[in-house]
């Protein structure tokens, strides 16, 4: 009975006019489809075999649907509806093309969040993570979203140093799948799979963007309102702080403290340098050949300090010791005018 | 018999039949068959058409109606315009079978 409703639905469904007169065509050549096969039960046929016999000596669909089209017209929306199913039926079988888009989209998606993240932990969070140690940012008015920062330099830290390892069971587990894995639904995991992974990374590009942009930005105002001389006065403070503590550190050869300190001074001496334009300026506005000399100088020691950095790695005493001579002759004459106060 | 002569009788024989007795669609293809021995091969599908081409001329009325074996069936019977349009095919088809006759009468003599 399947196939003789599929029938009536292939040759009824595009006549125009109500839904009346399509329901009493539909009717009618019901009646007279189980008459025929009726009879046809009655010759000897088998039933399936007479509902096959009945429609064949109807006439095929299209053409018994194109005669009661020209008689009652045909309905726009079955057109319609009709080139739909052929678009679907030719595209949809076009299986391919659906997957590689799907599986190209999800890749690049992917592949924008891991150089979103990765880009923020290499270039941003260090930087962020330096302010916020020196107190740019004003830790009490984002204390959630510190916590939340602090969290996330934490688990940068576990990636950094351990995670790298998960990545292998993953690599390996994928492999695996990818070769051993006959399943017609293997493209639907693998997607799946893409998509869950996206999912995550998305969680974690939102969570290090609110907790290192937006703290940022709300202190952007704060660090424009600092006097340059306080700038310069801290980061002298740091430097100072920094390089005895690395003295103090090579004396009893703490390799991890030598280099964690270096890297503050660096980076204090980096920033002074960088703004040495316009702070010694302001402590000598009238003396441009002092100010040049002390840029130079304020260079000097930073190199000297990027020397000792290096020099710590490699754990070479010597080298350590002769670069922090080089930074000390050099900063020497720089910490003086620096720490004047402002005229 | 060649099915294209036959589609334009179709409707001289529908009505043809109906003049007889009301019948329903299934009833009119059978007694075709039937009344020829089966000698019209043709689809049954082509008879709904021009049953609804005919009601909608007026020249039959088909109504449901539910008879003796409890099913319900359409069955047409004519109407007066259409017994006239049957005098008037029924005319010129004798004239059409006469004239078609006499040329291939002649032509047989000929061969």
């Amino acid at each position: 009975m399947d196939k003789l409703e599929r029938y009536l639905d292939q040759v009824c469904r595009g006549i125009a006019g109500p839904r009346s007169l399509r329901l009493h065509i539909r009717r009618e050549l019901r009646e007279h489809l189980l008459d025929a096969a009726a009879e046809r039960r009655a010759g000897g046929l088998p039933p399936d075999e007479a509902i096959d016999r009945a429609i064949e000596d109807f006439g095929g669909p299209e053409q018994v649907r194109a005669e009661l089209e020209a008689t009652h017209g045909h309905r726009l929306m079955a057109v319609v509806i009709d080139k739909a199913m052929q678009w679907k039926e030719n595209t949809m079988k076009a299986k391919w093309l659906w997957s590689t888009w799907a599986h190209l989209a999800l890749a690049g998606i992917l592949a924008m969040e891991c150089a979103f993240l990765a880009g923020t932990f290499i270039f941003i969070a260090p930087k962020f993570k330096q302010m916020w140690q020196e107190g740019w940012i004003n830790v009490e008015s984002f204390r959630p979203l510190m916590s939340s920062a602090l969290t996330l330099f934490c688990v940068a830290d576990w990636v950094r140093d351990q995670g790298w390892w998960l990545l292998i069971p993953a690599v390996v587990t994928w492999a695996l799948f990818e070769w051993r894995s006959r399943s017609e639904q293997k493209p639907f995991v693998r997607l799946a799979v893409m998509g869950s992974a996206a999912l995550i990374l998305m969680a974690a590009v939102i969570w290090t963007s609110t907790a290192i942009i937006l703290p940022t930005i709300v202190s952007i105002p704060n660090l424009a309102m600092m006097r340059p001389d306080e700038v310069v006065a801290h980061k002298t403070a740091t430097i100072d702080k920094s390089v005895a503590a690395t003295e103090q550190a090579m004396a009893n050869k703490d390799w991890p403290a030598i280099q964690g300190n270096l890297r503050e001074a660096s980076y204090a001496a980096d920033t002074l340098a960088g703004m040495g334009s316009a702070a010694p300026m302001i402590l000598s506005l009238h003396d441009q050949p002092k100010v040049d000399a002390l840029r130079a100088r304020l260079t000097a020691a930073c190199l000297a300090l990027r020397s000792a950095e290096l020099a710590s790695r490699s754990k070479d005493s010597t080298r350590l010791e002769s670069a922090l001579k080089e930074f000390h002759e050099a900063y020497g004459e720089v910490e003086t005018p620096t720490t004047q106060p402002a005229r | 018999m060649d099915t294209e002569l036959l589609k334009g009788t179709l409707s001289l024989l529908i009505l043809s039949l109906l003049s007889r007795r009301d019948m329903y669609g299934y009833e009119i293809a059978a007694t075709v068959h039937r009344d020829t021995d089966g000698s019209f091969t043709w689809r049954e599908g082509s008879l709904y058409p021009n049953l609804h081409k005919l009601q909608a001329d007026g020249l039959i009325v088909g109504e449901w109606e539910e008879k003796e074996t409890g099913r319900k069936r359409r069955y047409y019977h004519i109407t007066a315009k259409g017994k006239a349009a049957l005098k008037e095919k029924r005319e010129s088809w004798n004239e059409l079978c006469r004239g078609v006759s006499r040329i291939l009468e002649k032509s047989d003599g000929q061969a």
